[in-house]
């Protein structure tokens, strides 16, 4: 009836506005091509690196994150679909990018890094004083630290391989050292204890002495007097 | 009078003495014509009339002469007594003449020529004389054919002679017309419609015939027998059937020479009778000499006895066709022709005047010398002749034929004339004869000055006399005296003192009123007085006994001495009748002139059943008749107390201002009238009519004069008699209740409706009579109507209405004062209020049978026919109007969904969203966009609810049969309501029709525009990408 045939011919009309103008200006259409691209291809990066960072760490994105990047993979479809780039759309679905979508991949891989990375600084805390190559040791402390921020995720320091690779490659390496200095439960409890500085004298078992003895890190424990 | 004897005798004594009446009862009747005028010219001079002679002088005058031949022309009008002094002279001859004078007299016993041969020829002195075969020739001629075919002969030989004349007619007097006009005058004269009209009783033919053949009638034959101007007067119409019927060529040239040319026709009558005393001759094969031949002869046998011979010739008309041979004869002069030996002739000839002068040749009048003329009027002058002239009538009725015939044996001695004896009419007045009376029976004195002043002057000659007074009032008074006298008299310049008394008797009919009224003032003195004379009461001078004779009664009166002398007055001739009046006016002076003439006319009017009052005429006598009638309608209209009566002044007044329709009117008058009540003829009437006569010529208008109490009584018991009538004759006509109120109100109904003022009734039924007497002015014309509805309202809006509405405001409106009608409403509402109910309960529909189209009453009918018209017209206006409604309604029902629009903000949405539309439009530049009519945008949103209410309007009215009904509806002028929103709603269809077909057109340009591989480079680049995001996506959910 009327009403319906008038409601689509507003929206016809709007649609042919947009079009018009749009083919009207062709800088501007190349510009919102570009910045469309631009924007596309961000997006992209930004899902692919979601992958690799599932894939490399099993990093999942929150149900809301999820929907939104669908959300934003249709509308992105939606601003070309009158064959050219509808403008206020894509500024739209740029927000929606810039607002919620990043600052969500943000957030969540903030929390998911220091979630694993927190082990393994911890261990690297511990037992980074017995690691003889301490040079070796500051750059896996570097490369776990660099991939802290989402943005710079993918970006390839050495040209090879990303920041996530090496955060990757970081923790695995941090556990090969641990792994490395056979350490007993007994002796991660007191080379933590020693880490936090809450070892006692007492806590020294002979295993430990042992230990100790056997990895030459005599010299990687002082005692102290308890601080009151 | 002998009532016996009158019986037996009257029919025989009153025939015209020219028929042939006894030489006794003859000069029994004779009266002496004491005015006769002896000259030696034709026409009278008026020193001639200074000296009359009487007949006697005449006689002496002529026969004193014993030795030369003299030839005597009498002349005279039809009637005068031309005929009776020449019989006269005959009958004074045979009484006093020697014995060697011979006496022909030629009675014009039938006036015929046959009838003038044969009393020639079978006189003794001619019936012994030697050439008697001859003269029975002459008297056989024309005797034993039958009549047409005498008429016939007798027309064609008039053809005949004309056919082989040359023009002159056989006269010295050259030719009177031309040879082309004679043959055309045959030509018509052939034809068979014009024979037919000269052939026609009392035609030009007929009276030739009638000279000719038998007079079998009693009938005096007076007729000249020839051609008159108006047998050859054509008029159009006979030309007419001329050509219709194929007449010749000839006689339709002539019959149009003839036709208004007075000139022509004189010329062709002429010319015509210059043949008939050949034709007669022709047909009665009679030679012009042969009577003259007899006459000479006659002579000659006298000369030859030694004897003189008088010839009276009572009338020379019976001889027409030989008459002018018969003249020529009667003036041979013996010392003229000695060798023929004729002896002296006296001829005394009788002719009309206008004979004389028509048809006696000039040659001939030359050698008349001695001339009687005998006057019209016998007794102008002459009061004792005239009643001596009715005395020997009544005398020779009573007298046995036996008594007359002694005293004419008896030489007809005057002293010895005898008188009748009396056995009816005692008492009655008397002709003093000699030392004897002659009772005048049935007639007075005073009747006889009357009856003949009442005469006009041509009717004044004895015959006439005898004829329409003596024998007529004999008549009657022998065969039905108690109903004497019958015949009715108009009655002028008398006293009407006694009229009144004996009309204001109760106790007698207007018959016995009215002979009592004509036998008091025409046979008495008019005058209600009584005197005593040698033991005899005499009333009006008349005697008592009289009055019982006729079975009248007897009014008192006055009683006086008997009067010194009994006012005898002269008889008046013409001359007179202005000292009458003058005499009259000391009576007439207490009487207004109109009043009086007036009366004359009703009187006559009640008095002859067959007498039309003269209403309408302009004459003055009728005027205030006129005045009357008038008054007497005015005075019912003022008086009748109608609301009481329980009728409407409007329907009082569209009676009262009907032309020629009247409340009462007159029987019997000369204009007919339409009225309710018609006054009879009656005295009882003429009391009515007298009351208002006097009301306007002497009370000017009042009832201040005298008298007026009695008639104005008289008036008001009459009107109270008739009021049921005349309050029946508003309220109803043929048996049927006048309505035009319930019309004009069911009219007024439609007005309102029509302009909308009846929008908030759903039904007839609802109406209010309340919203009648509102203003209610007429609407715009700006509306959403169909023509038909505009066209009907226009009609209804405009003076026709406007007087409609009128009457509905009027009829119950009660009259204030004198004021016929009112802008100030006094209302009988509970009235006007049942009445008008009356029609809404009706709704307003009414078939031809009761619109009461056949009300006689213009004014009324006008409320019918106006209703009748509007309803004619209402079923077209509904269904043109229905059928606008569905067009809109289908309009809108295309783009919305009516059964969606449940209040007016669903159609302010509408309106909303096609504004949006146009808005939209603007900015994306489509041409649709021009269509944006803001106004009425706005107009039908701010209508919103009209819309809504229209379209409910649209559903109930489809499903609404009575028209009536759905007019009520359609006064809400739904289609206004919904014309806008539907020429809203179809522009924006179309426009949107044609915005998306723009829409297409452009975006085809527009994409056609960009550089197209490149964008589906680059988009299908990006939609890959868009793809592995999204089977990313659903990876890692």
């Amino acid at each position: 009836m009327l009403i319906e045939e008038i409601q689509k011919s507003i929206k016809d009309l709007k649609r042919l506005d947009k079009v018009e103008s749009a083919v009207q200006d062709a800088e501007k259409k190349n510009q919102n091509d570009a910045d469309y691209s631009a924007i596309v291809a961000d997006f992209w990066r930004s899902i692919k690196t979601v992958s690799l960072a599932h894939s490399l760490l099993s990093f999942d994105l929150s149900d809301d994150s999820i929907e939104h990047a669908t959300d934003i993979a249709n509308r992105l479809e939606d601003v070309v679909a009158a064959g050219a780039v509808d403008e206020e759309e894509l500024k739209e679905v740029k927000q929606q990018i810039n607002r919620k979508f990043n600052p969500s991949l943000t957030r969540e891989w903030k929390d998911y890094y220091l979630r694993i990375s927190s082990p393994v600084r911890s261990k690297i805390a511990t037992v980074g004083s017995l690691v003889q190559d301490q040079n070796k040791l500051s750059m896996i402390k570097n490369r776990i630290a660099n991939a802290s921020e989402w943005t710079g995720l993918s970006l390839k320091d050495d040209g090879n391989q990303t920041r996530l690779d090496w955060l990757k490659m970081s923790i695995d390496e941090v556990d090969k050292i641990e792994e490395e200095l056979n350490l007993t439960e007994e002796i991660k409890n007191f080379v933590i204890a020693v880490t936090r500085k809450k070892a006692k004298v007492v806590d020294i078992t002979p295993s430990i002495i042992e230990w100790i003895n056997e990895e030459k890190l005599g010299d990687n424990f002082v005692i102290e007097f308890k601080k009151i | 009078m002998n009532l016996e004897i009158a019986k037996k005798r009257y029919k025989e004594v009153f025939l015209p003495d020219v028929i042939d009446n006894s030489k006794g009862d003859f000069l029994a009747k004779h009266v002496p014509m004491r005015t006769l005028y002896y000259t030696d010219h034709a026409e009278l001079t008026e020193q001639d009339k200074k000296h009359p002679v009487s007949e006697d002088r005449i006689f002496e005058t002529i026969f004193s002469e014993k030795n030369d031949d003299q030839f005597i022309l009498v002349k005279g009008a039809s009637g005068a007594g031309k005929s009776h002094l020449i019989r006269w002279i005959s009958t004074m001859l045979e009484i006093s003449k020697e014995d060697d004078e011979i006496v022909i007299p030629i009675r014009r016993a039938d006036n015929t020529l046959k009838g003038t041969i044969r009393q020639l020829i079978n006189h003794p002195v001619v019936e012994n004389m030697p050439n008697k075969e001859l003269y029975k020739k002459m008297a056989s001629a024309s005797t034993t054919i039958p009549e047409i075919e005498l008429k016939n002969t007798i027309y064609y030989s008039f053809v005949n002679l004309i056919d082989s004349d040359d023009g002159g007619a056989g006269t010295d007097e050259g030719r009177i017309i031309s040879n082309v006009d004679r043959r055309h005058l045959v030509a018509l004269l052939q034809n068979a419609s014009f024979k037919e009209r000269l052939m026609n009783e009392s035609g030009p033919i007929d009276r030739i015939y009638m000279k000719i053949a038998e007079n079998k009638t009693l009938e005096v034959n007076d007729k000249v027998a020839k051609y008159e101007e108006e047998d050859f007067e054509i008029d159009s119409a006979f030309r007419t059937e001329l050509i219709s019927n194929g007449a010749d060529e000839k006689a339709r040239k002539i019959a149009d020479k003839l036709l208004d040319n007075k000139e022509f026709v004189l010329k062709i009558t002429s010319y015509v009778n210059k043949f008939r005393e050949r034709v007669i001759q022709r047909c009665t094969g009679l030679e012009p000499g042969d009577l003259s031949q007899v006459i000479d002869d006659v002579r000659h046998e006298l000369f030859k006895k030694g004897c003189s011979l008088t010839i009276l010739i009572e009338d020379i008309t019976a001889a027409s066709g030989v008459d002018n041979s018969l003249l020529d004869a009667l003036l041979r002069n013996r010392k003229g022709y000695s060798d023929k030996e004729l002896c002296r002739i006296t001829a005394i000839v009788g002719v009309a005047d206008g004979y004389y002068i028509d048809s006696i040749r000039s040659n001939t009048k030359g050698r008349i010398k001695q001339f009687v003329n005998v006057p019209d009027d016998m007794y102008d002058g002459d009061y004792e002749g005239l009643v001596e002239f009715f005395a020997r009538y009544l005398n020779t009725v009573s007298l046995e034929t036996n008594v007359i015939n002694d005293w004419i044996d008896a030489h007809a001695e005057k002293n010895a004339y005898p008188i009748h004896q009396v056995t009816i009419g005692e008492g009655w007045d008397e002709y003093e004869i000699g030392d004897k009376s002659i009772n005048l029976f049935p007639f007075t004195k005073n009747a006889i000055r009357f009856l003949y002043q009442r005469q006009s002057v041509t009717q004044r000659n004895p015959r006439a006399l005898m004829r329409n007074i003596i024998e007529p009032y004999v008549k009657d008074a022998i065969e039905d005296l108690q109903n004497y006298p019958k015949k009715r008299n108009t009655l002028e310049g008398y006293d009407p003192k006694l009229q009144n008394v004996i009309y204001n008797r109760p106790d007698l009919s207007d018959d016995i009123k009215i002979r009592l009224v004509q036998f008091m003032y025409i046979w008495g003195n008019g005058k209600d007085v009584i005197y005593n004379e040698n033991g005899k009461k005499y009333i009006a001078g008349l005697p008592e006994n009289i009055y019982k004779e006729l079975g009248l009664p007897i009014i008192d009166g006055k009683i006086i001495e008997k009067p010194k002398s009994v006012d005898i007055e002269q008889v008046l001739s013409k001359d007179d009748k202005l000292k009458t009046t003058k005499k009259n006016s000391e009576v007439q002076r207490v009487e207004n002139e109109k009043v009086v003439l007036a009366l004359k006319e009703v009187d006559k009017w009640i008095e002859n059943k067959d007498y039309k009052l003269s209403i309408g005429a302009t004459t003055k006598s009728v005027r205030p008749l006129n005045d009357v009638r008038k008054n007497i309608n005015d005075y019912l209209y003022e008086v009748i107390d109608w609301t009481s009566e329980g009728v409407s002044s409007d329907a009082v007044s569209k009676r009262r201002d009907t032309k020629n329709k009247f409340l009462v009117s007159f029987e019997r008058q000369t204009m007919q009238s339409d009225s309710a009540i018609e006054l009879p003829a009656s005295i009882e009437s003429r009391k009515i009519i007298e009351g208002f006569l006097r009301w306007e010529e002497i009370g000017k208008k009042s009832w201040d004069f005298p008298g007026a109490t009695d008639y104005l009584y008289r008036i008001q018991c009459w009107t109270e008699k008739i009021k049921p009538q005349i309050v029946d004759a508003i309220l109803y006509y043929e048996g049927k209740k006048i309505e035009y109120f319930t019309f004009a109100t069911a009219a007024e109904y439609y007005r309102l409706i029509l302009n909308g003022y009846c929008s908030n009734f759903q039904k007839a039924q609802n109406l209010s009579p309340e919203i009648l007497l509102r203003k209610n002015e007429p609407t715009s014309e700006e509306n959403g109507h169909v023509k038909t509805w505009n066209d009907l309202k226009k009609m209804i809006s405009g003076s026709e209405g406007n007087e409609n509405r009128m009457t509905v405001l009027q009829y119950y409106n009660l009259p204030q004062g004198n004021v016929k009608s009112s802008t100030n409403y006094e209302y009988d509402f509970v009235s006007f209020n049942k009445a008008v109910r009356k029609v809404i309960n009706n709704g307003l529909v009414y078939t031809e049978e009761q619109l009461q189209l056949d009300d006689p009453f213009r004014k009324r009918r006008i409320s019918s026919e106006y209703l009748k018209k509007i309803l004619e017209k209402i079923d077209t206006v509904v269904d043109d109007e229905k059928q606008l409604l569905a067009e809109k309604v289908a309009i809108i029902s295309k783009y919305i969904d009516l059964d969606d629009i449940e209040d007016e903000d669903d159609i302010k949405e509408i309106i909303t969203f096609i504004k949006s539309f146009y808005n939209q439009a603007q900015k994306s530049h489509i041409s649709a966009a021009i269509h944006m009519d803001n106004g009425l945008i706005n107009s039908c949103n701010k209508n919103a609810s009209n819309i809504l209410s229209s379209l409910n309007v649209a559903m109930q009215v489809e499903e609404i049969s009575e028209p009536v009904e759905a007019l009520l509806r359609l006064s809400k002028d739904p289609i206004k309501g919904l014309s806008d929103f539907a020429r809203l709603l179809e522009t924006v269809g179309n426009d949107i029709i044609q915005t998306t077909a723009e829409i297409e057109l452009r975006m085809r340009e527009s994409i056609g525009n960009s550089d197209n591989d490149d964008e589906n480079d680059d988009y299908c680049e990006t939609k890959e990408l868009l793809d592995e995001c999204k089977t990313i996506i659903e990876e890692v959910k």
